[in-house]
């Protein structure tokens, strides 16, 4: 297990000049944008005499050059401090975890949801090569494919939440909601969630669903399974023990790379859904050139990126004992 | 057979497809006749501006003008915008050569408002004035009107002013938009003007009900809670006025009226403005109101590392203010200003016992603008959920008498299709008028649980020109652009019907507007005659001669020899595959 802990430790080192990069990247990037937050904050007022536009400037810091300025938001983030949002005046760091921990909650569920309904889907798929389940998986997946999460997600408010008016329409909660109890409280959360979350996980699901049923195959034709077949194992262990392992490989690949797709899936669906999350906020930042709110959340997205891609590697040990750390 | 027929087949296919491409040169330089091409402006995501500007683009193809029309994100349509107004760089650069968007100057509140775009002192980076147009006299007859008090002598200064526009042409106006307030059918009391700025919010109720909570849903989020400081339309619908009170406020005339002024008096030279308080004002934490709080608030805003977003304005007019009592207020402007409560009074007044003692540069951040509001309006603030929700309660102890709702909340829903769902299943009561919803309104009319309130906007959509464009920079070519709007088309077809023709500076509801000042209108054939005016001859438009059939010749030539040239090659290929 000496191995295992090497390579992690060594994999998150090598993280450090990844998000390095990419945090010189992103400020360039932001930089170059044409329309700075001068000129927005500005954009909704009349006269502004000379001073107060050096004043913002200055209190912004936006008169040092920009190396300087980059230096001084990475000493600042080396202290653990994110920097005050140029529009709010707040610390960057108060906004962006409140809306953090919404998308992440919305993320994970959809995650897990869609993986429970993908596996047993594309096993079964592959399986029963071209049964009904099969060709009705196959269909449904197309449309979770193919359609635009808004789409979807205005279907879903239109039929499920003002026709057959079963779930709320939006938010995260119901406004101005008074709750007796805690459980009261979490359900009302729940019902918020489930269209949202409904919503991410189908596009998410469509894919994984494909994935599983065309590698299960794959490896359904090897000859190992033939022959595991021929020693006269019980087909369910030949299927999950001996195929599902092998062809869970490339899936947890594209699981770990999903994370990225997520949260930018989950800033259109945050949008329809009014949900207040970090996709709708890195919008909103991005139109006001907020650069300290985009760099924060630039760097928390390739964080979890370079996280759930560290943990996709490690499950590949779990998965496939042949493959070592070294 | 099959390898020929695939053959021939191939070699026409080539054939035909380079004929064209050679050919298509020669059909376009028939067609384009124009003296000039220039680039509109528009933001992305206003869909009716963009079909304003390619109907003035169809238009202008007729005068021979060609126009481009560019749709840009705001933040670059403000930076092109300031571009412009800097350098005068065009739309081939940096700048713009036309942009087309509505504009609110708030003239409606005072005419000499109007002047922001058009006035020299104005000019980048000041203020407004990016599209380079000055005029000694305009700036004149705007100064010396805007330091008179009395209606009835000002108004002949802004009837020369604006026909001096109107003959200059800085700008063409095109239309006023009228946006629903959309809202359940048991929301009494709402205001088409106030909506919920000024005491708009106070009169709202409840068909049957005493009490009960309104939810009101508008698209932006806040981004802090002093309108101040916000520099937004969603703060000040939130709780500018609901929470926060300035000394005067406006009614649905757009007059002035006191808010926390229970009366005022203006000196005869029109200088100083001595204010009454009411008495009986306590802050919402308890504390009474007295004119140290005015005091307060008007040294912040004086002061530039407050930034407060009224500033300039300020330092423009304000020489002195006192608290002569507790609950009198005494404030020397300048010079002589009818505009001054529209630039000054309505700014609203914070608590001194709070933020008093603190240095102006902390105020932004105090928790008065980032977390709770503590004003005196007739609503107090509970709690602010970014991004989500603001929660106002009544105010029992109001010195006007409570207000008829519990409470209200300004929700922030960003998608106008989840809005409305959410309205017409009764999770909120009233969408603002952001979310643009004139198409629905039939489908509105259809539904007994709904019902809107039309709210004319009283700023323009502009066409502005940017004359440092050579092009543009010659009256008569302006007016000729102006006379190919087809404005009535564009409010019943774009607009559909929701909105009015506009061709003045200013709204007809407002006493300075005179109805003998018009730009000119639709007109392609006295369009053409401003053409001429500004020197262009429609003789070089006429269509150049007909291009001689033997020009094409040489695109059939080079068509069959690449066709003979891929057929040869498909057999060669197809007999080795064989």
């Amino acid at each position: 297990m000496g191995g295992l802990r090497d390579y992690t430790i060594r994999r998150i080192l090598i993280s450090i000049p990844t998000l390095f990069g990419i945090s010189i990247l992103t400020f360039t990037i932001i930089h170059l944008a044409p329309g700075g937050p001068l000129r927005f904050s500005l954009a909704l007022r009349g006269n502004i005499p000379v001073e107060y536009l050096l004043e913002i400037e200055h209190r912004l810091g936006l008169d040092k050059p920009i190396w300087m300025q980059y230096l001084i938001w990475l000493k600042n983030i080396l202290t653990g401090n994110l920097g005050t949002s140029f529009i709010k005046e707040v610390p960057v760091i108060d906004l962006v975890s409140l809306y953090t921990w919404n998308t992440i909650k919305l993320m994970l569920t959809a995650q897990i949801l869609s993986l429970i309904m993908a596996i047993p889907l594309g096993i079964i798929s592959a399986v029963k090569q071209d049964s009904i389940v099969d060709n009705v998986s196959r269909f449904v997946s197309l449309f979770g494919v193919s359609l635009p999460t808004f789409w979807t997600g205005l279907m879903l408010i239109f039929i499920v939440a003002v026709k057959l008016d079963l779930l709320p329409v939006f938010g995260a909660h119901t406004i101005g909601a008074v709750y007796s109890s805690p459980i009261e409280a979490f359900l009302d959360q729940l019902s918020h969630m489930i269209l949202p979350v409904v919503v991410l996980a189908f596009s998410s699901a469509a894919l994984i669903t494909r994935l599983v049923r065309s590698s299960m195959l794959e490896v359904l034709r090897q000859d190992y399974i033939v022959t595991a077949r021929a020693k006269g194992l019980k087909e369910n262990i030949v299927i999950f023990k001996h195929a599902l392992r092998n062809a869970l490989l490339p899936v947890i690949t594209v699981v770990g790379m999903s994370v990225g797709f997520l949260l930018a899936g989950a800033t259109v669906t945050e949008t329809v859904f009014a949900w207040p999350g970090l996709g709708r906020f890195v919008v909103m930042s991005t139109f006001n050139r907020d650069y300290p709110a985009i760099m924060a959340i630039t760097m928390i997205v390739a964080l979890m990126v370079v996280l759930s891609n560290l943990i996709t590697d490690l499950v590949y040990g779990f998965l496939d004992p042949r493959i070592r750390y070294e | 057979m099959k390898r020929k027929a695939i053959s021939i087949a191939l070699a026409l296919i080539t054939t035909l497809t380079v004929f064209t491409f050679m050919a298509t040169p020669l059909v376009n330089a028939q067609e384009e006749k124009y003296f000039f091409e220039a680039h509109i402006l528009c933001i992305q995501g206003f869909e009716t501006h963009r079909m304003m500007a390619e109907m003035v683009q169809h238009e202008c193809e007729k005068i021979g003008i060609k126009i481009t029309v560019d749709m840009v994100d705001f933040s670059i349509f403000m930076d092109r915008m300031h571009v412009g107004g800097d350098t005068g760089e065009l739309s081939d650069e940096n700048g713009y050569d036309m942009w087309l968007c509505q504009f609110g100057d708030s003239s409606e509140l005072d005419p000499d408002n109007a002047g922001c775009l058009f006035h020299s002192k104005n000019a980048y980076p000041a203020g407004w004035n990016c599209e380079h147009w000055f005029n000694g006299q305009f700036d004149k007859l705007m100064d010396e009107a805007a330091v008179l008090t009395d209606i009835e002598t000002r108004k002949p200064y802004y009837k020369q002013a604006f026909e001096i526009l109107a003959d200059e042409l800085p700008s063409a106006t095109i239309c006023y938009l009228k946006d629903p307030w959309v809202m359940r059918s048991n929301v009494m009391g709402f205001d088409a003007v106030l909506g919920c700025y000024g005491l708009g919010a106070y009169t709202w109720s409840l068909e049957g009900q005493e009490g009960g909570t309104v939810k009101y849903a508008q698209p932006g989020s806040l981004p802090c809670l002093v309108p101040a400081f916000a520099g937004a339309g969603t703060t000040n619908r939130a709780v500018g006025h609901t929470v926060w009170e300035a000394l005067m406020d406006y009614d649905n005339q757009y007059n002035p009226v006191g808010e926390l002024a229970e009366s005022w008096t203006v000196s005869d030279d029109g200088l100083t403005w001595t204010f009454k308080l009411y008495h009986d004002v306590k802050w919402h934490d308890g504390e009474p109101l007295t004119a140290q709080d005015v005091v307060c608030t008007y040294d912040g805003v004086m002061d530039v590392e407050t930034l407060a977003s009224t500033h300039a304005d300020f330092v423009d007019l304000v020489e002195s203010y006192r608290a002569v009592d507790d609950y009198t207020f005494e404030l020397t402007l300048t010079k002589p200003s009818a505009a001054a409560w529209a630039k000054i009074f309505i700014q609203e007044i914070l608590p001194k016992h709070i933020i008093g003692d603190l240095p102006h540069s902390e105020w932004k951040s105090h928790a008065l603008n980032t977390k709770l509001a503590i004003g005196t309006g007739p609503f107090k603030m509970v709690e602010w959920k970014p991004q989500e929700s603001v929660e106002l309660v009544v105010n029992e102890d109001y010195y006007r008498g409570q207000a008829p709702l519990d409470r209200v909340f300004f929700v922030n829903i960003p998608d106008a299709a989840t809005a409305l769902s959410a309205l017409e299943k009764g999770e909120v009561d009233v969408l603002d008028t952001y979310y643009s919803l004139g198409k629905e309104v039939p489908h509105i009319e259809a539904n007994p649980d709904l019902k809107y309130v039309l709210r004319i906007n009283p700023g323009a959509v502009h066409l502005m020109f940017q004359l440092s464009n050579p092009r543009l920079n010659n009256k008569w070519v302006r007016k000729a652009i102006s006379s190919c709007i087809p404005r009535q088309q564009i409010v019943d077809d774009v607009l559909a019907s929701l909105g009015d023709v506009c061709t003045s500076y200013i709204h007809p509801l407002t006493w300075a507007y005179s109805s003998d000042v018009n730009i000119p209108t639709y007109n392609i054939e006295q369009a053409k005659t401003y053409m001429e005016m500004a020197g262009y001859d429609y003789e070089w438009l006429e269509p150049p001669p007909t291009t001689p059939m033997s020009a094409y010749i040489m695109p059939a030539v080079g068509g069959l020899v690449a066709g003979l040239i891929v057929g040869a090659l498909a057999m060669s290929f197809l007999k080795k595959q064989a």
